[in-house]
C-alpha cells in the first residue's frame, strides 16, 4: 500500500472553524492602506498608511462552502474614511486591533492589493475576504 | 520509514468590495483581488502556530 496522508474534507472544516473562533488571535481585524506595490508572500504589514487613521474594522467571521462543506474562511468588515480623501489600494487581515495612529502591529494573515478605490470622508468600503482550502 | 507530509493547499483567496458613499449610494465592485496560486500547507501551519501559539 502506498503511503498516503490527507487532510480530509472534514479537516478543512476544522481549519476554518478554528480560524473563526472569536477570541484573541483570530485574524479578523481589517485594515486598508494606500501602498502601490503588489502584495508578496513575505509581507507582514500594510505598505503605506498616509491619512489612514481609521481603526481596524472588526470583521464578522463565518464558514462558507467553495468546494467542500465549510472549506472556506470568510471575514466581512467595513472601514469608513474619517481623515482625508484617499486612494485605497491594499487591504489586510490581522490578528489584533493594532496600536498607535495609524494602526500598526499584530500579525498579518492576508494582504491584498488592487486597483485604487477613491474614498472621501464618510465613504465606506465593505470588504469580503474569503480563503478557501483544498487538497488539490 | 519515511515520514508523511500532507500537501494540502490554500486553493483560493479573494477580496470583494462594496463602496457605500456618504450619500448612501452603493457601488458593488465585486471581486477586486484574487489568488489562484497554490500555497504550501506548511505555510498555513506556520500561521496557525503564530496565531495559536502551537509548537
Amino acid at each position: 500500500m502506498a503511503d498516503v496522508i490527507k487532510v480530509v474534507d472534514d479537516g478543512m472544516s476544522i481549519i476554518t472553524n478554528r480560524l473563526r473562533r472569536n477570541d484573541d488571535g483570530t485574524p479578523h481585524f481589517l485594515h486598508w492602506g494606500v501602498g502601490t506595490t503588489d502584495a508578496a508572500n513575505g509581507d507582514s504589514a500594510m505598505q503605506l498608511l498616509t491619512n489612514c487613521d481609521e481603526d481596524r474594522a472588526v470583521g464578522v467571521m463565518t464558514q462558507q462552502t467553495t468546494n467542500e462543506t465549510n472549506d472556506t474562511f470568510q471575514v466581512v468588515g467595513t472601514l469608513t474614511c474619517i481623515t482625508a480623501t484617499k486612494a485605497i489600494q491594499e487591504a489586510g487581515l490581522f490578528d489584533a486591533a493594532g496600536s498607535s495612529t495609524p494602526k500598526v502591529g499584530g500579525n498579518m494573515f492576508l494582504h491584498g492589493t488592487f486597483d485604487s478605490i477613491s474614498v472621501n470622508v464618510a465613504d465606506s468600503i465593505e470588504f469580503t475576504i474569503k480563503v478557501a482550502f483544498d487538497q488539490a | 520509514m519515511a515520514g508523511l507530509t500532507a500537501k494540502d493547499k490554500i486553493s483560493e483567496a479573494s477580496i470583494s468590495a462594496k463602496i457605500i458613499r456618504a450619500d448612501g449610494t452603493i457601488e458593488d465592485l465585486g471581486v477586486i483581488a484574487e489568488m489562484k496560486k497554490k500555497s504550501s500547507f506548511h505555510r498555513l501551519l506556520s500561521k496557525f502556530k503564530l496565531i495559536f501559539g502551537g509548537k
